[in-house]
């Protein structure tokens, strides 16, 4: 789902749409607190995400926003993952989650707010929308920036840096009332260089899991945006356009464009840089030509050692789809930081 | 490749000259192999004779690296008239290599790109 067209197009609408948040759990719970499902007011008929996976808790949830309307605008349920018949086969996740219900009609704060979230994340600016979650507080809307100079060390604002530190959403308690800080970020971004059919593929792949993607290549007949659809084309210079990519910790970089002419610049530029993740297509052999073409040209061992090769984790893949399937799996476990398989050599 | 021959190549490849961005050049010119992908951009200032200086970038293989490296110094002081007429034969001469027929392409992107940035520098003339 993407949030912000789908605030976007309620906003729209002017139709009556009950917003619900999955603001906190304990034990476990399939889904990741922030997680939101839209529910039509009144009849409940049209349903947009789900805040666990669509089993009963999803059911009460609706139920729940079925019987919101303009007098009773914000409400918070807490809702046991289990029944009776599931427990006794040992099926359940076995936790407890609250979700906050906010009933979204034309006028509502929300609709202003995502759409400044938004903007904030276009420009790279990470965005908290706090909501007090059992009170009528107004939500507020808050930047890093914002909390700087608290001098006096009010233990809202030292929550709320917590929230930015830690990277992900929170409920806590604070002055008796529950604040939910919903934590948005900006899109990950992907760069693949080489347009070629597992550039393609990964494109594709990039774009539907919610990536930035960014697609270089020399050629303008291999890299248009009609192969490449929702991605960022840029035909240069290879070395040239990923030097103007602002490279981060954050950012994926998956060289794919089999050819040591592009490779070895690439990489003699992008590992001067703090870049996430840098892979490398190709097989054994040719790699360690690359590599050897790096260290003539100055770069050290160690820098050459952060090239994830061969790239993508080891399914047995054998087909491009196959293959960008496996990168942007890479891309992902480096991006939560788990450790990689074995048999991984570095370049 | 390092036989006799390849060494200019791999010389100007590993040392490319007057690699780089101009300042404020007076012609721009860039083009692509669209096949191999090598893609090379030259940037000329205008001297009262012809060329002034000559820069480029680009990636490509080592042939068409070494091409654009050594066009560089070749035409930095040329006349216009003298830049058009270079041809692929004689740079593959300058570049005292081999080159098979398969790859004469290599050597005709950069001289290509470069004379496109001459007719630039030509067309400066006629409009004043």
């Amino acid at each position: 789902m993407d949030l912000y067209r789908t605030i976007d197009e309620i906003a729209e609408s002017g139709r009556a749409v009950v917003m619900a948040t999955l603001v906190s759990t304990h034990g476990t719970s399939p889904k990741p607190i922030g997680t939101k499902m839209f529910v039509r007011a009144g009849d409940g008929k049209e349903i947009v995400g789900s805040v666990t996976i669509g089993g009963c808790v999803d059911a009460r949830v609706i139920a729940e926003a079925r019987s919101m309307g303009p007098e009773n605008r914000r409400k918070s349920v807490s809702v046991e993952l289990a029944d009776d018949e599931a427990a006794e086969m040992g099926l359940i996740c076995g936790g407890i989650v609250q979700v906050l219900l906010e009933y979204l009609l034309t006028g509502h704060p929300a609709f202003h707010t995502y759409r400044r979230i938004h903007e904030n994340l276009q420009k790279g600016i990470r965005t908290l929308r706090c909501v007090d979650v059992t009170g009528d507080n107004p939500e507020l809307v808050l930047t890093p920036g914002a909390l700087d100079g608290d001098e006096q060390g009010h233990e809202l604002v030292a929550e709320l840096k917590q929230v930015f530190d830690r990277g992900s959403s929170a409920s806590f308690e604070v002055c008796g009332s529950q604040i939910f800080a919903e934590l948005h970020v900006p899109r990950p971004l992907l760069v693949v260089v080489g347009a070629n059919d597992v550039g393609v593929e990964l494109s594709r792949l990039g774009v539907l899991q919610g990536y930035n993607v960014v697609v270089v290549d020399s050629r303008p007949t291999f890299a248009t945006p009609i192969r490449f659809p929702g991605a960022d084309v840029r035909v240069g210079i290879p070395s040239e356009e990923v030097a103007m990519v602002r490279l981060s910790p954050t950012t994926s970089l998956a060289i794919v464009v089999h050819d040591h002419k592009f490779e070895v610049p690439i990489l003699e530029r992008v590992l001067g840089t703090d870049c996430g993740y840098v892979g490398l297509l190709g097989g054994t052999k040719r790699t360690a030509g690359v590599k050897n073409l790096l260290l003539e040209r100055g770069v050290s061992a160690d820098s050459i050692a952060r090239v994830k090769t061969p790239i993508g984790l080891d399914i047995g893949a054998l087909t491009s789809s196959e293959i960008a399937l496996s990168i942007l799996a890479e891309v992902l476990a480096n991006r939560r930081g788990k450790e990689l398989g074995k048999g991984r050599a570095a370049l | 490749m390092t036989e006799p021959g390849w060494t200019l190549v791999l010389e100007h490849f590993q040392h490319p000259r007057n690699m780089g961005c101009m300042e404020s050049p007076d012609a721009v010119s860039e083009d692509v192999n669209e096949l191999c992908g090598d893609r090379i951009r030259f940037q000329l200032s205008r001297s009262p004779h012809g060329v002034g200086t000559a820069m480029f970038l680009g990636d490509g293989c080592a042939i068409s690296i070494a091409t654009a490296s050594i066009l560089t110094e070749k035409v930095t002081g040329l006349g216009l008239d003298e830049v058009a007429r270079i041809s692929i034969d004689d740079v593959i001469e300058d570049l005292v290599a081999d080159v098979k027929s398969g790859r004469r392409q290599c050597v005709g992107l950069p001289i290509k790109v470069l004379q496109d940035a001459a007719h630039k520098l030509v067309a400066m003339d006629i409009g004043k």
